[in-house]
Protein backbone atom coordinates (compact mmCIF):
# COMPACT_ATOMS: atom_id res chain seq x y z
CA UNK A 1 0.00 0.00 0.00
CA UNK A 2 2.68 2.45 1.07
CA UNK A 3 4.79 1.77 -2.01
CA UNK A 4 1.94 1.90 -4.49
CA UNK A 5 0.53 5.11 -3.03
CA UNK A 6 -2.79 5.95 -1.42
CA UNK A 7 -4.55 6.57 -4.75
CA UNK A 8 -3.54 3.25 -6.31
CA UNK A 9 -6.15 0.93 -7.73
CA UNK A 10 -6.34 -2.65 -6.52
CA UNK A 11 -4.66 -3.86 -9.75
CA UNK A 12 -1.70 -1.56 -9.17
CA UNK A 13 -1.40 -2.71 -5.55
CA UNK A 14 -1.47 -6.32 -6.75
CA UNK A 15 1.25 -5.59 -9.30
CA UNK A 16 3.48 -4.04 -6.60
CA UNK A 17 2.88 -7.04 -4.36
CA UNK A 18 4.05 -9.41 -7.07
CA UNK A 19 7.01 -7.22 -8.08
CA UNK A 20 8.40 -7.16 -4.52
CA UNK A 21 7.52 -10.77 -3.80
CA UNK A 22 4.95 -9.92 -1.11
CA UNK A 23 2.58 -12.48 -2.61
CA UNK A 24 4.84 -15.34 -1.57
CA UNK A 25 4.16 -17.12 1.76
CA UNK A 26 5.77 -15.40 4.76
CA UNK A 27 8.00 -18.42 5.46
CA UNK A 28 9.35 -18.31 1.92
CA UNK A 29 10.02 -14.57 2.20
CA UNK A 30 11.80 -15.12 5.50
CA UNK A 31 13.87 -18.01 4.12
CA UNK A 32 15.10 -15.99 1.17
CA UNK A 33 15.92 -13.03 3.45
CA UNK A 34 17.85 -15.34 5.78
CA UNK A 35 19.71 -16.80 2.81
CA UNK A 36 20.71 -13.30 1.69
CA UNK A 37 21.85 -12.40 5.22
CA UNK A 38 24.14 -15.44 5.23
CA UNK A 39 25.69 -14.09 2.06
CA UNK A 40 26.21 -10.72 3.76
CA UNK A 41 23.28 -8.99 2.04
CA UNK A 42 20.94 -7.32 4.50
CA UNK A 43 18.38 -6.49 1.83
CA UNK A 44 17.19 -3.44 -0.03
CA UNK A 45 15.08 -0.71 1.47
CA UNK A 46 12.21 -0.13 -0.91
CA UNK A 47 11.28 3.07 0.88
CA UNK A 48 14.74 4.69 0.72
CA UNK A 49 15.62 2.90 -2.54
CA UNK A 50 19.06 2.12 -1.13
CA UNK A 51 20.76 -1.05 0.14
CA UNK A 52 20.09 -1.48 3.90
CA UNK A 53 23.76 -2.18 4.63
CA UNK A 54 24.83 1.12 3.13
CA UNK A 55 22.38 3.12 5.24
CA UNK A 56 23.24 1.24 8.43
CA UNK A 57 26.99 1.69 7.98
CA UNK A 58 26.41 5.38 7.49
CA UNK A 59 24.45 5.66 10.75
CA UNK A 60 26.28 3.16 12.96
CA UNK A 61 29.32 5.36 13.86
CA UNK A 62 27.04 8.01 15.38
CA UNK A 63 25.37 5.48 17.66
CA UNK A 64 28.65 3.76 18.49
CA UNK A 65 30.19 7.08 19.51
CA UNK A 66 27.09 8.02 21.51
CA UNK A 67 26.91 4.65 23.30
CA UNK A 68 30.65 4.68 23.98
CA UNK A 69 30.57 8.16 25.47
CA UNK A 70 27.45 7.34 27.47
CA UNK A 71 29.15 4.26 28.84
CA UNK A 72 32.24 6.23 29.82
CA UNK A 73 30.04 8.82 31.50
CA UNK A 74 28.04 6.15 33.33
CA UNK A 75 31.12 4.26 34.55
CA UNK A 76 33.06 7.36 35.55
CA UNK A 77 30.11 8.50 37.63
CA UNK A 78 28.84 5.16 38.91
CA UNK A 79 31.94 3.25 39.96
CA UNK A 80 33.62 5.89 42.14
CA UNK A 81 30.24 6.74 43.68
CA UNK A 82 29.54 3.06 44.35
CA UNK A 83 32.97 2.52 45.91
CA UNK A 84 32.66 5.65 48.00
CA UNK A 85 29.16 4.71 49.15
CA UNK A 86 30.36 1.25 50.16
CA UNK A 87 33.47 2.50 51.95
CA UNK A 88 31.49 5.17 53.79
CA UNK A 89 28.44 3.02 54.35
CA UNK A 90 25.45 4.69 56.07
CA UNK A 91 27.03 8.13 56.07
CA UNK A 92 26.02 11.30 54.30
CA UNK A 93 28.15 10.32 51.29
CA UNK A 94 26.27 7.05 50.99
CA UNK A 95 22.90 8.77 51.18
CA UNK A 96 23.93 11.36 48.62
CA UNK A 97 25.03 8.64 46.20
CA UNK A 98 21.79 6.79 46.81
CA UNK A 99 19.70 9.86 46.07
CA UNK A 100 21.59 10.40 42.81
CA UNK A 101 20.70 6.83 41.95
CA UNK A 102 17.04 7.21 42.87
CA UNK A 103 16.68 10.35 40.78
CA UNK A 104 18.37 8.63 37.86
CA UNK A 105 16.09 5.67 38.07
CA UNK A 106 12.97 7.80 38.41
CA UNK A 107 13.65 10.22 35.56
CA UNK A 108 12.67 8.95 32.11
CA UNK A 109 15.53 9.76 29.75
CA UNK A 110 13.46 11.75 27.26
CA UNK A 111 12.43 14.04 30.11
CA UNK A 112 15.99 14.31 31.40
CA UNK A 113 17.13 15.05 27.86
CA UNK A 114 14.61 17.86 27.53
CA UNK A 115 15.68 19.21 30.92
CA UNK A 116 19.30 19.29 29.77
CA UNK A 117 18.32 21.04 26.55
CA UNK A 118 16.38 23.62 28.51
CA UNK A 119 19.23 24.35 30.94
CA UNK A 120 22.44 23.99 28.95
CA UNK A 121 21.07 24.54 25.46
CA UNK A 122 18.41 27.20 25.75
CA UNK A 123 19.10 29.09 28.97
CA UNK A 124 22.89 28.92 29.30
CA UNK A 125 23.58 28.35 25.58
CA UNK A 126 26.68 26.29 26.38
CA UNK A 127 25.97 23.32 24.19
CA UNK A 128 24.36 22.70 20.79
CA UNK A 129 20.97 21.04 21.11
CA UNK A 130 20.61 19.18 17.85
CA UNK A 131 22.71 17.31 15.33
CA UNK A 132 25.86 15.19 15.45
CA UNK A 133 28.49 17.20 13.63
CA UNK A 134 30.94 17.92 16.48
CA UNK A 135 32.05 16.41 19.78
CA UNK A 136 30.10 19.06 21.66
CA UNK A 137 26.93 17.76 20.04
CA UNK A 138 27.50 14.47 21.82
CA UNK A 139 27.90 15.83 25.33
CA UNK A 140 24.26 16.25 26.30
CA UNK A 141 22.98 13.09 24.59
CA UNK A 142 25.73 11.05 26.24
CA UNK A 143 24.85 12.45 29.64
CA UNK A 144 21.14 11.84 29.08
CA UNK A 145 21.73 8.28 27.93
CA UNK A 146 24.52 7.46 30.37
CA UNK A 147 22.76 8.82 33.43
CA UNK A 148 20.02 6.28 32.92
CA UNK A 149 22.53 3.44 33.36
CA UNK A 150 24.33 5.04 36.28
CA UNK A 151 21.99 3.96 39.10
CA UNK A 152 22.07 0.25 38.27
CA UNK A 153 25.85 0.18 37.90
CA UNK A 154 26.36 2.26 41.01
CA UNK A 155 24.12 0.14 43.17
CA UNK A 156 25.71 -3.07 42.00
CA UNK A 157 29.18 -1.63 42.61
CA UNK A 158 28.11 -0.58 46.08
CA UNK A 159 26.52 -3.94 46.89
CA UNK A 160 29.50 -5.82 45.48
CA UNK A 161 31.98 -3.66 47.38
CA UNK A 162 30.09 -4.05 50.65
CA UNK A 163 30.13 -7.81 50.26
CA UNK A 164 33.78 -7.88 49.26
CA UNK A 165 34.89 -5.47 52.00
CA UNK A 166 33.34 -7.80 54.58
CA UNK A 167 35.16 -10.80 53.15
CA UNK A 168 37.92 -12.72 54.85
CA UNK A 169 40.58 -11.83 52.29
CA UNK A 170 40.04 -8.12 52.84
CA UNK A 171 40.54 -8.74 56.55
CA UNK A 172 43.73 -10.60 55.62
CA UNK A 173 44.95 -7.69 53.52
CA UNK A 174 44.31 -5.31 56.42
CA UNK A 175 45.98 -7.68 58.89
CA UNK A 176 49.10 -7.61 56.72
CA UNK A 177 49.31 -3.84 57.10
CA UNK A 178 48.31 -2.84 53.57
CA UNK A 179 47.06 0.77 53.42
CA UNK A 180 43.28 1.31 53.33
CA UNK A 181 43.16 2.78 49.87
CA UNK A 182 45.14 -0.09 48.40
CA UNK A 183 42.95 -2.63 50.18
CA UNK A 184 39.78 -1.06 48.82
CA UNK A 185 40.91 -0.28 45.29
CA UNK A 186 43.21 -3.19 44.54
CA UNK A 187 41.93 -6.08 46.61
CA UNK A 188 38.32 -5.02 46.87
CA UNK A 189 37.32 -3.34 43.63
CA UNK A 190 38.81 -5.97 41.40
CA UNK A 191 36.57 -8.64 42.88
CA UNK A 192 33.54 -6.38 43.17
CA UNK A 193 33.77 -5.45 39.49
CA UNK A 194 33.06 -8.96 38.22
CA UNK A 195 29.25 -8.70 38.38
CA UNK A 196 29.47 -5.06 37.28
CA UNK A 197 31.10 -6.07 33.99
CA UNK A 198 28.20 -8.37 33.12
CA UNK A 199 25.68 -5.72 34.07
CA UNK A 200 27.49 -3.12 32.00
CA UNK A 201 27.16 -5.30 28.93
CA UNK A 202 23.41 -5.48 29.51
CA UNK A 203 23.30 -1.72 30.12
CA UNK A 204 25.07 -1.11 26.83
CA UNK A 205 22.28 -3.11 25.23
CA UNK A 206 19.76 -0.83 26.92
CA UNK A 207 21.72 2.15 25.63
CA UNK A 208 21.16 0.91 22.09
CA UNK A 209 17.41 0.92 22.67
CA UNK A 210 17.62 4.14 24.70
CA UNK A 211 19.36 5.70 21.74
CA UNK A 212 16.06 5.49 19.83
CA UNK A 213 14.66 8.17 22.14
CA UNK A 214 17.78 10.20 22.79
CA UNK A 215 18.81 10.34 19.14
CA UNK A 216 15.32 11.43 18.21
CA UNK A 217 15.26 14.15 20.87
CA UNK A 218 18.67 15.49 19.79
CA UNK A 219 18.12 14.84 16.05
CA UNK A 220 21.21 12.68 15.72
CA UNK A 221 21.44 10.44 12.72
CA UNK A 222 22.26 7.17 14.44
CA UNK A 223 20.65 3.79 14.09
CA UNK A 224 18.28 4.51 16.97
CA UNK A 225 16.68 7.36 15.10
CA UNK A 226 16.88 5.32 11.91
CA UNK A 227 14.84 2.62 13.62
CA UNK A 228 12.24 5.12 14.76
CA UNK A 229 12.01 6.64 11.29
CA UNK A 230 11.78 3.20 9.72
CA UNK A 231 8.85 2.27 11.93
CA UNK A 232 7.07 5.47 10.92
CA UNK A 233 7.82 4.80 7.24
CA UNK A 234 6.85 1.09 7.55
CA UNK A 235 10.29 0.27 6.15
CA UNK A 236 10.12 -3.46 6.86
CA UNK A 237 13.50 -4.41 5.34
CA UNK A 238 15.30 -1.77 7.40
CA UNK A 239 13.59 -2.79 10.64
CA UNK A 240 14.35 -6.44 10.07
CA UNK A 241 18.03 -5.67 9.54
CA UNK A 242 18.20 -3.34 12.56
CA UNK A 243 16.67 -5.93 14.88
CA UNK A 244 19.23 -8.44 13.65
CA UNK A 245 22.15 -6.03 14.05
CA UNK A 246 21.12 -4.96 17.55
CA UNK A 247 20.77 -8.61 18.58
CA UNK A 248 24.20 -9.45 17.22
CA UNK A 249 25.76 -6.45 18.99
CA UNK A 250 24.04 -7.50 22.21
CA UNK A 251 25.40 -11.04 21.97
CA UNK A 252 28.86 -9.77 21.11
CA UNK A 253 28.83 -7.47 24.15
CA UNK A 254 27.90 -10.30 26.48
CA UNK A 255 30.60 -12.50 25.02
CA UNK A 256 33.10 -9.71 25.48
CA UNK A 257 31.96 -9.26 29.09
CA UNK A 258 32.59 -12.94 29.75
CA UNK A 259 36.09 -12.63 28.31
CA UNK A 260 36.77 -9.60 30.49
CA UNK A 261 35.55 -11.45 33.58
CA UNK A 262 37.94 -14.26 32.73
CA UNK A 263 40.74 -11.70 32.91
CA UNK A 264 39.52 -10.35 36.23
CA UNK A 265 38.77 -13.65 37.95
CA UNK A 266 41.23 -16.48 37.40
CA UNK A 267 38.67 -19.03 38.63
CA UNK A 268 36.53 -18.35 35.56
CA UNK A 269 39.32 -19.19 33.14
CA UNK A 270 38.95 -22.44 31.31
CA UNK A 271 42.09 -24.49 31.42
CA UNK B 1 60.61 -10.83 78.19
CA UNK B 2 57.04 -9.64 77.88
CA UNK B 3 56.12 -9.00 74.27
CA UNK B 4 52.44 -8.24 74.57
CA UNK B 5 50.69 -6.98 77.66
CA UNK B 6 46.95 -6.55 77.90
CA UNK B 7 45.19 -5.36 81.02
CA UNK B 8 41.48 -5.09 81.53
CA UNK B 9 40.53 -5.12 77.85
CA UNK B 10 36.83 -4.36 77.33
CA UNK B 11 34.98 -4.49 74.03
CA UNK B 12 31.44 -3.13 73.95
CA UNK B 13 29.18 -3.26 70.92
CA UNK B 14 26.18 -0.92 71.10
CA UNK B 15 23.00 -2.46 69.75
CA UNK B 16 19.29 -1.68 69.51
CA UNK B 17 18.47 -3.86 72.55
CA UNK B 18 21.30 -2.54 74.72
CA UNK B 19 25.07 -2.68 74.73
CA UNK B 20 26.66 -6.07 74.16
CA UNK B 21 29.52 -6.49 76.61
CA UNK B 22 31.38 -8.96 74.42
CA UNK B 23 34.73 -8.79 76.20
CA UNK B 24 34.60 -7.76 79.86
CA UNK B 25 37.98 -7.02 81.34
CA UNK B 26 40.46 -9.47 79.90
CA UNK B 27 44.10 -9.41 81.03
CA UNK B 28 46.97 -11.50 79.75
CA UNK B 29 50.53 -11.28 78.54
CA UNK B 30 52.66 -13.14 76.03
CA UNK B 31 56.39 -13.62 76.32
CA UNK B 32 58.86 -13.97 73.49
CA UNK B 33 58.88 -17.51 72.15
CA UNK B 34 55.78 -18.48 74.08
CA UNK B 35 52.49 -19.91 72.90
CA UNK B 36 49.47 -18.60 74.76
CA UNK B 37 46.28 -20.48 73.90
CA UNK B 38 43.00 -18.70 74.40
CA UNK B 39 40.34 -21.38 74.57
CA UNK B 40 36.60 -20.99 74.77
CA UNK B 41 33.35 -21.83 73.05
CA UNK B 42 31.76 -19.88 70.19
CA UNK B 43 30.69 -16.41 71.20
CA UNK B 44 32.90 -16.14 74.29
CA UNK B 45 34.74 -13.17 72.78
CA UNK B 46 37.99 -14.91 71.87
CA UNK B 47 37.92 -13.88 68.21
CA UNK B 48 37.00 -10.29 69.06
CA UNK B 49 39.89 -10.25 71.52
CA UNK B 50 42.34 -11.58 68.93
CA UNK B 51 41.21 -9.06 66.31
CA UNK B 52 41.55 -6.23 68.82
CA UNK B 53 45.21 -7.22 69.27
CA UNK B 54 45.82 -6.03 65.70
CA UNK B 55 43.51 -3.05 65.90
CA UNK B 56 41.10 -4.79 63.56
CA UNK B 57 37.99 -4.43 65.70
CA UNK B 58 34.70 -3.80 63.90
CA UNK B 59 34.08 -0.09 63.45
CA UNK B 60 31.07 -0.10 65.79
CA UNK B 61 33.00 -1.74 68.63
CA UNK B 62 34.23 0.38 71.55
CA UNK B 63 37.58 -0.95 72.70
CA UNK B 64 39.12 0.10 76.00
CA UNK B 65 42.00 -1.20 78.08
CA UNK B 66 43.89 -0.18 81.21
CA UNK B 67 47.11 -1.24 79.49
CA UNK B 68 47.71 -2.47 75.97
CA UNK B 69 51.30 -2.55 74.88
CA UNK B 70 53.49 -4.42 72.46
CA UNK B 71 57.24 -4.46 73.05
CA UNK B 72 57.05 -1.19 74.98
CA UNK B 73 54.78 0.59 72.47
CA UNK B 74 51.43 1.73 73.81
CA UNK B 75 49.03 0.40 71.21
CA UNK B 76 46.16 2.53 72.49
CA UNK B 77 47.84 5.67 71.17
CA UNK B 78 48.56 4.41 67.66
CA UNK B 79 47.07 6.17 64.66
CA UNK B 80 45.67 4.02 61.85
CA UNK B 81 48.81 4.74 59.82
CA UNK B 82 51.06 3.57 62.66
CA UNK B 83 48.95 0.44 63.05
CA UNK B 84 49.45 -0.29 59.36
CA UNK B 85 53.19 -0.09 59.77
CA UNK B 86 53.05 -2.58 62.62
CA UNK B 87 50.63 -5.07 61.14
CA UNK B 88 52.20 -7.75 59.01
CA UNK B 89 55.60 -6.45 60.02
CA UNK B 90 56.08 -7.05 63.74
CA UNK B 91 52.58 -8.22 64.63
CA UNK B 92 50.92 -10.60 62.26
CA UNK B 93 47.81 -12.68 62.03
CA UNK B 94 46.57 -15.85 60.39
CA UNK B 95 42.94 -16.82 60.06
CA UNK B 96 40.54 -19.67 60.35
CA UNK B 97 39.44 -20.39 56.82
CA UNK B 98 42.23 -20.64 54.27
CA UNK B 99 39.60 -21.10 51.54
CA UNK B 100 38.27 -17.57 51.92
CA UNK B 101 41.18 -15.73 53.53
CA UNK B 102 43.32 -15.47 50.39
CA UNK B 103 42.27 -13.08 47.64
CA UNK B 104 41.14 -15.30 44.73
CA UNK B 105 42.18 -12.79 42.07
CA UNK B 106 45.90 -12.73 42.73
CA UNK B 107 48.65 -15.31 42.48
CA UNK B 108 50.38 -16.57 45.60
CA UNK B 109 53.49 -14.71 44.48
CA UNK B 110 51.66 -11.42 43.98
CA UNK B 111 50.11 -11.67 47.46
CA UNK B 112 53.37 -12.51 49.22
CA UNK B 113 55.46 -9.97 47.33
CA UNK B 114 52.94 -7.22 47.99
CA UNK B 115 53.08 -7.78 51.75
CA UNK B 116 56.88 -7.92 51.80
CA UNK B 117 57.33 -4.80 49.70
CA UNK B 118 54.77 -2.94 51.79
CA UNK B 119 57.14 -3.19 54.74
CA UNK B 120 60.46 -3.48 52.90
CA UNK B 121 60.36 -1.20 49.86
CA UNK B 122 62.86 -2.43 47.33
CA UNK B 123 63.32 -4.36 44.11
CA UNK B 124 60.76 -6.99 43.13
CA UNK B 125 63.44 -9.60 42.69
CA UNK B 126 64.48 -9.39 46.30
CA UNK B 127 60.89 -9.71 47.50
CA UNK B 128 60.41 -12.66 45.18
CA UNK B 129 63.46 -14.40 46.57
CA UNK B 130 62.15 -13.81 50.09
CA UNK B 131 58.73 -15.23 49.06
CA UNK B 132 60.38 -18.41 47.78
CA UNK B 133 62.44 -18.68 50.94
CA UNK B 134 59.42 -18.33 53.24
CA UNK B 135 57.34 -20.79 51.18
CA UNK B 136 60.13 -23.36 51.58
CA UNK B 137 60.26 -22.58 55.27
CA UNK B 138 56.58 -23.40 55.72
CA UNK B 139 57.16 -26.71 53.99
CA UNK B 140 55.92 -26.01 50.48
CA UNK B 141 57.75 -27.95 47.78
CA UNK B 142 58.29 -26.45 44.28
CA UNK B 143 57.98 -23.03 45.88
CA UNK B 144 58.95 -21.30 42.67
CA UNK B 145 56.11 -22.85 40.68
CA UNK B 146 53.62 -22.15 43.45
CA UNK B 147 54.29 -18.41 43.13
CA UNK B 148 52.46 -18.37 39.82
CA UNK B 149 49.47 -20.35 41.05
CA UNK B 150 46.18 -18.95 42.27
CA UNK B 151 44.73 -19.83 45.68
CA UNK B 152 41.93 -21.93 44.13
CA UNK B 153 44.53 -24.21 42.57
CA UNK B 154 45.86 -25.26 45.99
CA UNK B 155 44.50 -27.65 48.61
CA UNK B 156 43.25 -26.42 51.99
CA UNK B 157 46.41 -27.46 53.81
CA UNK B 158 48.62 -25.75 51.25
CA UNK B 159 46.54 -22.61 51.39
CA UNK B 160 46.91 -22.47 55.16
CA UNK B 161 50.67 -22.84 54.70
CA UNK B 162 50.57 -19.94 52.24
CA UNK B 163 48.58 -17.94 54.80
CA UNK B 164 51.24 -18.69 57.42
CA UNK B 165 53.98 -17.75 54.95
CA UNK B 166 52.20 -14.45 54.36
CA UNK B 167 51.98 -13.85 58.11
CA UNK B 168 55.66 -14.60 58.60
CA UNK B 169 57.25 -13.13 55.47
CA UNK B 170 58.38 -9.99 57.30
CA UNK B 171 59.65 -11.96 60.31
CA UNK B 172 57.21 -10.74 62.98
CA UNK B 173 57.76 -11.06 66.73
CA UNK B 174 54.20 -12.02 67.51
CA UNK B 175 51.78 -14.12 65.52
CA UNK B 176 48.08 -14.13 66.33
CA UNK B 177 46.39 -17.27 65.07
CA UNK B 178 42.60 -17.26 65.04
CA UNK B 179 41.58 -20.94 64.91
CA UNK B 180 43.99 -21.65 62.04
CA UNK B 181 43.35 -25.39 62.07
CA UNK B 182 39.58 -25.48 62.58
CA UNK B 183 38.73 -25.72 58.88
CA UNK B 184 41.30 -28.44 58.16
CA UNK B 185 41.02 -32.19 58.47
CA UNK B 186 42.78 -33.90 61.33
CA UNK B 187 46.07 -35.02 59.82
CA UNK B 188 46.58 -31.68 58.03
CA UNK B 189 45.75 -30.04 61.36
CA UNK B 190 48.59 -31.94 62.98
CA UNK B 191 51.04 -30.97 60.23
CA UNK B 192 50.15 -27.29 60.61
CA UNK B 193 50.54 -27.44 64.40
CA UNK B 194 53.97 -29.07 64.08
CA UNK B 195 54.94 -26.42 61.55
CA UNK B 196 53.88 -23.61 63.89
CA UNK B 197 55.80 -25.20 66.75
CA UNK B 198 58.95 -25.49 64.60
CA UNK B 199 58.58 -21.89 63.47
CA UNK B 200 58.14 -20.74 67.04
CA UNK B 201 61.37 -22.48 67.99
CA UNK B 202 63.36 -21.32 64.94
CA UNK B 203 62.18 -17.73 64.89
CA UNK B 204 61.61 -17.15 68.61
CA UNK B 205 58.06 -16.24 67.73
CA UNK B 206 55.50 -15.38 70.39
CA UNK B 207 52.06 -16.67 69.58
CA UNK B 208 48.49 -16.10 70.65
CA UNK B 209 46.60 -19.15 69.49
CA UNK B 210 42.83 -18.95 69.63
CA UNK B 211 40.90 -22.20 69.56
CA UNK B 212 37.86 -24.03 70.90
CA UNK B 213 39.68 -27.36 70.88
CA UNK B 214 40.97 -28.19 74.34
CA UNK B 215 42.58 -31.42 73.11
CA UNK B 216 44.74 -29.37 70.77
CA UNK B 217 45.63 -26.98 73.59
CA UNK B 218 47.02 -29.83 75.67
CA UNK B 219 49.53 -30.73 72.97
CA UNK B 220 50.42 -27.29 71.75
CA UNK B 221 50.24 -24.53 74.35
CA UNK B 222 52.77 -23.21 76.83
CA UNK B 223 50.14 -21.32 78.75
CA UNK B 224 46.36 -21.41 78.57
CA UNK B 225 43.68 -18.80 79.16
CA UNK B 226 40.16 -20.19 79.40
CA UNK B 227 37.56 -17.70 78.28
CA UNK B 228 33.89 -17.77 79.17
CA UNK B 229 31.28 -15.12 78.38
CA UNK B 230 33.81 -12.37 77.75
CA UNK B 231 36.13 -13.05 80.68
CA UNK B 232 39.22 -15.14 81.26
CA UNK B 233 37.95 -17.42 84.02
CA UNK B 234 41.17 -19.34 84.49
CA UNK B 235 44.74 -19.06 83.33
CA UNK B 236 47.66 -21.40 84.02
CA UNK B 237 50.66 -23.13 82.45
CA UNK B 238 49.33 -25.98 80.33
CA UNK B 239 50.43 -28.93 82.49
CA UNK B 240 49.15 -27.23 85.63
CA UNK B 241 45.79 -26.48 84.05
CA UNK B 242 45.13 -30.06 83.04
CA UNK B 243 46.52 -31.47 86.28
CA UNK B 244 44.66 -29.10 88.57
CA UNK B 245 41.78 -27.30 86.85
CA UNK B 246 40.27 -24.94 89.42
CA UNK B 247 37.33 -23.22 87.78
CA UNK B 248 34.16 -25.33 87.50
CA UNK B 249 33.89 -24.32 83.83
CA UNK B 250 37.42 -25.50 83.02
CA UNK B 251 36.72 -28.80 84.72
CA UNK B 252 33.46 -29.20 82.83
CA UNK B 253 35.31 -28.49 79.56
CA UNK B 254 38.02 -31.03 80.30
CA UNK B 255 35.39 -33.62 81.15
CA UNK B 256 33.83 -33.08 77.74
CA UNK B 257 36.94 -34.30 75.87
CA UNK B 258 36.33 -37.89 74.81
CA UNK B 259 39.45 -39.86 75.68
CA UNK B 260 40.24 -43.09 73.81
CA UNK B 261 40.27 -45.96 76.30
CA UNK B 262 38.50 -43.95 78.99
CA UNK B 263 35.27 -43.02 77.29
CA UNK B 264 33.14 -46.10 76.70
CA UNK B 265 32.07 -46.58 73.08
CA UNK B 266 28.44 -45.64 72.69
CA UNK B 267 28.38 -43.61 75.91
CA UNK B 268 26.77 -40.18 75.69
CA UNK B 269 29.32 -37.47 74.92
CA UNK B 270 29.92 -35.04 77.76
CA UNK B 271 28.14 -31.70 77.57
CA UNK B 272 27.73 -28.76 79.93
CA UNK B 273 24.05 -28.28 80.83
CA UNK B 274 22.44 -24.94 80.10
CA UNK B 275 23.39 -22.20 77.63
CA UNK B 276 25.79 -19.27 77.55
CA UNK B 277 24.14 -16.22 79.19
CA UNK B 278 23.25 -13.11 77.20
CA UNK B 279 25.89 -10.41 77.48
CA UNK B 280 23.52 -7.61 76.52
CA UNK B 281 23.00 -5.09 79.30
CA UNK B 282 24.75 -4.69 82.67
CA UNK B 283 26.51 -7.77 84.00
CA UNK B 284 27.23 -8.78 87.59
CA UNK B 285 28.69 -11.75 89.40
CA UNK B 286 29.94 -14.94 87.83
CA UNK B 287 28.66 -15.57 84.29
CA UNK B 288 28.88 -19.32 84.75
CA UNK B 289 26.62 -19.47 87.83
CA UNK B 290 23.49 -20.63 85.97
CA UNK B 291 25.30 -23.68 84.64
CA UNK B 292 27.34 -24.38 87.75
CA UNK B 293 26.32 -27.08 90.24
CA UNK B 294 28.06 -25.26 93.09
CA UNK B 295 26.64 -21.77 92.64
CA UNK B 296 25.49 -19.88 95.75
CA UNK B 297 23.75 -16.49 96.11
CA UNK B 298 27.20 -14.95 96.46
CA UNK B 299 27.96 -15.86 92.83
CA UNK B 300 25.14 -13.58 91.61
CA UNK B 301 26.68 -10.39 92.85
CA UNK B 302 30.43 -10.67 93.16
CA UNK B 303 33.46 -12.08 91.41
CA UNK B 304 36.57 -13.17 93.18
CA UNK B 305 39.95 -13.67 91.58
CA UNK B 306 42.31 -16.15 93.25
CA UNK B 307 45.88 -16.86 92.27
CA UNK B 308 48.59 -19.08 93.61
CA UNK B 309 51.50 -16.78 92.81
CA UNK B 310 52.96 -19.24 90.30
CA UNK B 311 50.94 -18.12 87.31
CA UNK B 312 47.78 -20.04 88.04
CA UNK B 313 44.75 -17.80 88.52
CA UNK B 314 41.02 -18.37 88.44
CA UNK B 315 37.80 -16.52 89.13
CA UNK B 316 35.70 -18.36 91.67
CA UNK B 317 34.71 -17.80 95.31
CA UNK B 318 35.42 -21.38 96.13
CA UNK B 319 38.55 -23.50 96.10
CA UNK B 320 38.72 -26.55 93.85
CA UNK B 321 38.33 -28.72 96.92
CA UNK B 322 35.06 -26.97 97.78
CA UNK B 323 33.69 -27.32 94.26
CA UNK B 324 34.97 -30.84 93.58
CA UNK B 325 32.11 -32.84 92.16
Amino acid sequence: MALAGAEASSEEVEAVRIAYGFDRPLTAQYASWLGDVMKGDLGFSNILQRPVMEVVLERLPVTAKLAGLSLVFALVLAIPLGVLAAARRNTLVDRLALSIAVVGQALPNFFFALLLILIFGVTLRWLPISGDSSFLHYVMPAIALGYFSTPAIMRLTRAGMIEVLDSDYIRTARAMGLPCRRVILKHGLRNALIPVVSLTAVQLGFMLSGSIIVESVFSMNGIGRLGWQSIQRTDLEMMQALVLIISVIYLALNYFADLLNGLLDPRLRVQ
Amino acid sequence: MTLLNVENLCIDIPGPRGTLHAVRGVSFHVDKGEILCIVGESGCGKSLTSHALLGLSPRVAQVEAAAFSFDGTDLRRLSERQWQGLRGQRLSMIFQDPMTSLNPSFTIGALLIEVYRRHHPGPRGKARARAIEILRKVGISNAEERLDQYPHQLSGGLRQRVMIAMGLICGPDLLIADEPTTALDVNIQLQILRLLQDLKRDMGLGMVFVTHDLGLVARFADRVAVMYAGRIVETAPVAELFARPCHPYTRALINCIPAPGKTRPGAALGAIPGVVPSLVGPQAGCAFRDRCAHATPLCQTRLERRHDGAGHAYECHYTPEETAA
